[in-house]
């Protein structure tokens, strides 16, 4: 995760078919960035581009070329050429994203109690029995008369009792 | 009556680490294909696999997947990597996400292949890949397809964007989706004290994916076999994964308006509840770079009587007065002057020594600790949190114990992992009672 224009912005591509790919992105606008890289014998295998200082001039030669780029444009570029690449979202794009928001990532829901909620919905789809969210908390003791009443049977007086004396 | 043991001897007992192998696995009988690469897919599995299930990781012939490629500096360190490449091996990286496993190689892209995926999936429960959404039904791998030859399988996709969206067709890794998901966004030191945000050393969205998706499994088989005798198709959004884990940010943001912004080693709901500096580092006169460097410690005394304690200790007691009240200490503005005061007071001292004032004074804290130090603990090595094992590979391997105890079926390690295709016999002899000339003619051809 690197600075670009308006951000922070994520580039992965370790391996040699996607290195190559990376910097033939970069070479477009900026030739002597790709050359740069190209050329320097020592960043040619991905195993070879492991040591700190070969990872900070990649990085740094990375950075010179997406600072002139936004996350949007940066990532648009890249994705051109099938590099997982994206930015850094700030929640209040996390909440904005067309993909997020189609698929439902983020949802508002109408709690009974609390109203409108944005929330982070389940990532565990089922297709035959999915996860959902009911209701997103209730107060303390809400459902103590469903609870002890229908589940273990005490009677109103009994909870009424239970009450008074602060056990439940 | 007799007299019941203590509960730290009772629990001492019941979960004691070197019993497990006496005791029966939770998930025998359940077989698991896993067609999975790097850490999301692979951890789901080995999550699985440690309770007990039989899993089968399926690989690439020869070279296997690409994280056995994967390695701190490039240092492989587990040879071989495969009967085939004896010269090669396995990294490190490959290591804490494949345990107990069955290792089986096979070329998905061949017609052979199919066959045998098919012939496989007809006799388990559990299929999970994390390849690119609709590569292994283009394949003829697909749920559609194994759902055919075996309706009550259980089939659970992992990736990065999901299988439909605008946004479905991209690659993903672990960080991309922290950092689309919201998580870098708010990991870091805030902008104001020279911040930005920053990545998590641990793939936890991964590892975090991957137990989401191992809990799907799991309930999706109690729905199988309790209630409707059927399989079912689960998918899970690596980036999804990460929004949900945002805890308040969405709701903040939603009602409000407000951005959560980074807030770096302290907190937004809790003060005192951070990590502070120690100036002085725990092992003085060392050439080692990493021993060389100051120490950190974690303090909480956020309720009010805890923080009066603190400011005791750092002999501050004009700051108990001026900030007595939470709602006054949990202030952007006032927890700066708070934090401040505590590293100037731990500024000639290390973090074990910060530790025993801590103590002494029961205030809750906990140094900091590296590889060394936790894997030195006695703590950890009597729970079997870090154990010696003895891999019938790889020979005596320092791991990470299954981190839930059970008290009657506990999850174990077995071995850490094989070579690429070492059960190969076992799986393609036995299971699919292939002979020892298809099993050679399949070899010879790089089908296996």
């Amino acid at each position: 995760v690197n600075p670009c224009k308006d951000g922070y912005f994520m580039v992965g591509g370790g391996h040699d078919r996607l290195w190559y790919r990376i910097w033939r992105t970069v070479g477009q606008t900026r030739p002597d960035l790709e050359d740069e890289i190209l050329d320097d014998k020592a960043l040619r295998m991905v195993v070879a581009r492991l040591p700190h200082l070969r990872q900070v001039k990649t990085y740094t030669v990375l950075a010179d070329w997406q600072k002139d780029y936004s996350r949007a444009d940066a990532m648009r570029e890249l994705l051109a050429q099938q590099v997982a690449s994206g930015g850094v979202n700030y929640v209040d794009e996390v909440a904005e994203d067309p993909h997020f928001k189609y698929r439902g990532h983020v949802d508002q829901v109408e709690d009974r109690l609390y109203g409108k909620v944005l929330y982070g919905t389940t990532p565990m789809l089922a297709h035959k029995a999915p996860a959902r969210l009911k209701w997103i908390g209730r107060p303390l003791g809400y459902d103590n008369e469903e609870v002890y009443l229908n589940l273990l049977g005490l009677g109103r007086e009994k909870l009424g009792d239970l009450k008074k004396r602060s056990v439940i | 009556m007799a007299t019941a043991p203590d509960f730290e001897t009772y629990c001492q007992e019941l979960f004691d680490y070197k019993t497990a192998f006496g005791k029966p696995e939770v998930l025998k009988g359940y077989r698991v294909l896993s067609c999975t690469q790097y850490i999301l897919g692979p951890s789901c599995a080995s999550y699985l696999a440690e309770l007990g299930a039989e899993v089968i990781k399926i690989e690439a012939p020869r070279r296997g997947e690409p994280m056995r490629h994967t390695t701190p500096f490039n240092e492989p360190l587990l040879y071989p990597l495969s009967r085939w490449v004896p010269e090669a091996g396995t990294g490190l990286g490959f290591f804490g996400a494949n345990p107990n496993e069955e290792f089986v190689s096979l070329d998905f892209h061949r017609p052979e292949a199919r066959q045998a995926m098919l012939e496989l999936a007809a006799k388990s429960d559990v299929m999970v890949q994390n390849y690119r959404p609709g590569t292994f039904d283009r394949w003829g791998i697909g749920y559609q397809h194994m759902s055919k030859v075996n309706p009550r399988l259980v089939y659970q996709w992992l990736g990065g964007f999901g299988g439909w969206g605008p946004g479905r067709v991209r690659a993903s890794y672990d960080i991309l989706g922290q950092a689309m998901g919201g998580a870098f966004g708010i990991t870091g030191e805030a902008a104001d004290r020279g911040g930005t945000p920053a990545k998590h050393t641990i793939w936890l969205a991964d590892y975090w994916g991957g137990m989401m998706a191992a809990v799907s499994i799991l309930a999706a088989l109690y729905w199988r076999d309790t209630v409707s005798g059927e399989g079912t198709f689960i998918e899970y959004s690596q980036v999804h994964g990460v929004t949900r884990m945002l805890e308040y940010s969405l709701p903040l943001y939603g009602r409000y308006g407000v951005r959560r912004e980074r807030w770096g080693n302290w907190d937004t709901e809790l003060c005192v509840h951070g990590i502070i500096q120690c100036g002085k580092s725990s092992y003085p006169g060392s050439k080692n770079p990493q021993e060389a460097e100051v120490g950190y410690i974690l303090v909480s005394a956020h309720r009010d009587e805890d923080f009066k304690k603190l400011c005791d200790v750092i002999g501050k007691k004009d700051l108990a007065t001026t900030f007595a009240k939470h709602d006054d200490r949990v202030k952007a503005e006032n927890q700066g002057t708070i934090y401040d005061a505590l590293e100037a007071w731990a500024k000639d001292k290390t973090k074990e020594d910060v530790a025993t004032l801590l103590d002494k004074a029961g205030i809750l804290n906990q140094p900091v600790w590296n590889a060394k130090e936790v894997s030195e603990h006695p703590h950890w090595k009597m729970r079997g949190a870090v154990q010696w094992i003895d891999d019938p590979t790889y020979g005596d391997l320092h791991h990470q114990g299954p981190a839930f105890k059970m008290s009657d079926t506990p999850p174990r390690i077995k071995w850490a992992l094989k070579p690429v295709g070492a059960d190969n016999e076992r799986v393609y002899g036995r299971l699919l009672g292939w002979t020892k000339e298809k099993i050679a003619k399949m070899e010879e051809a790089e089908v296996i």
